[in-house]
């Protein structure tokens, strides 16, 4: 995986956010985390990520508002939404919207990985 | 299904009961990718060497091993559990009635092993989404499960299975077994009112096969639309 790629973390879990920030550290890979909606925009603007990791419940912003927000910065950001809704409609709902995938909470960070990957080169093919 | 006050009111509170528990599983899967991720950690860690000793570095790795097994199988029955809160959401919705089967029976199970039986399922692929109230399937088919869960001894096993029969779906529920020798008489499922208004409520038709005194296989047939 390339070690130039930009993840952004969009989680309003603290410690989940900064968790994964440190796991994909460790494999070389280069991630922010944001905790609040404008948060994550103010971080867009600073810096475009390649792939942003969304949730879809967050206390300022729903998920689904931020995907639009950043989609409206650059829209060959892709995003992947986490989702802790036990049905596949969030996610869809998501996807109808832009996002490059959707995946359930808790995820393996395996699958996570290899969806970075694909959300990855797509946007480096549309760049 | 009526929409009078009374029905109303009840369906109102059991969606109450719904969106709270649905609630309830979104926060707890919350809770599990951050133990799941934190676990990750530390088993990373644990891979880079981080503990000297080997023995316990080998130890820990099993740890945290079992840990992110028992999130996963916790996970899988918070996805059931979520399922089912939803199921309320509307008098009637699209469903798949393996689905509904499969949901109820990750807390069903329990239910089982606590008298030593067995499920065991067999359901048919491709069925087709039928348009009804899954909530009240749900009712009908843990009604069933357990008036057919009292006829057996532990050592038993309960066969679920489903199907299709001219327009409508089938779940088939048959318990294999020696009898409890306080097993319920064959009209015990006849004088469940609970049961039948739930029967007739969704259109349902519930048949019974039996064979010496006992019963042999329970069968209901679940119509697409009773309305319709």
């Amino acid at each position: 995986m390339s070690t130039t790629m930009q993840i952004l973390i969009v989680d309003d879990e603290v410690e989940f956010a900064s968790t994964l920030v440190e796991r994909l550290a460790l494999r070389g890979i280069a991630a922010r985390s944001a905790n609040r909606g404008l948060d994550a925009l103010a971080l867009v603007r600073v810096k475009i990520p390649d792939v942003v990791i969304l949730d879809l419940k967050m206390p300022d912003m729903s998920g689904l508002e931020v995907l639009a927000s950043i989609k409206s910065i650059d829209p060959t950001i892709e995003i992947i939404i986490l989702t802790g809704h036990g049905s596949a409609a969030a996610g869809i709902d998501g996807m109808e919207q832009g996002a490059f995938d959707y995946m359930m909470k808790p995820v393996d960070l395996t699958a996570l990985l290899a969806k970075i990957e694909q959300a990855y080169r797509k946007r480096k093919v549309a760049a | 299904m009526n929409n009078n006050p009374e029905d109303l009111l009840h369906w109102r509170q059991l969606q109450m009961v719904g969106r709270l528990l649905a609630g309830f599983s979104h926060e707890l899967k919350n809770h599990l990718a951050v133990i799941k991720e934190s676990n990750g950690l530390i088993s990373d860690f644990l891979g880079m060497g981080c503990v000297q000793d080997e023995a316990l570095q080998a130890k820990l790795l099993h740890m945290t091993g079992t840990i992110n097994n028992r999130i996963l199988l916790v996970a899988e029955m918070v996805n059931h559990l979520n399922g089912f809160a939803h199921r309320n959401d509307a008098l009637k919705s699209p469903f798949q009635i393996n689905d509904v089967l499969n949901e109820e029976l990750t807390f069903l199970t329990r239910s089982a092993e606590m008298k030593s039986l067995r499920i065991a399922t067999s359901f048919q692929e491709s069925l087709p989404v039928i348009f009804n109230s899954p909530f009240v399937v749900q009712f009908i088919f843990a009604s069933v499960f357990f008036h057919l869960l009292a006829t057996l001894k532990p050592g038993g096993r309960i066969l679920i299975s489903s199907g299709q029969q001219d327009d409508a779906v089938i779940f088939e529920v048959r318990p294999e077994g020696e009898a409890a020798e306080t097993a319920p008489g064959l009209d015990a499922v006849d004088h469940d009112q609970a049961l039948q208004m739930a029967l007739q409520a969704v259109g349902a038709r519930l048949s019974t096969q039996s064979a010496d005194g006992r019963i042999r296989t329970m069968t209901c047939a679940i119509p697409g639309d009773p309305l319709g």
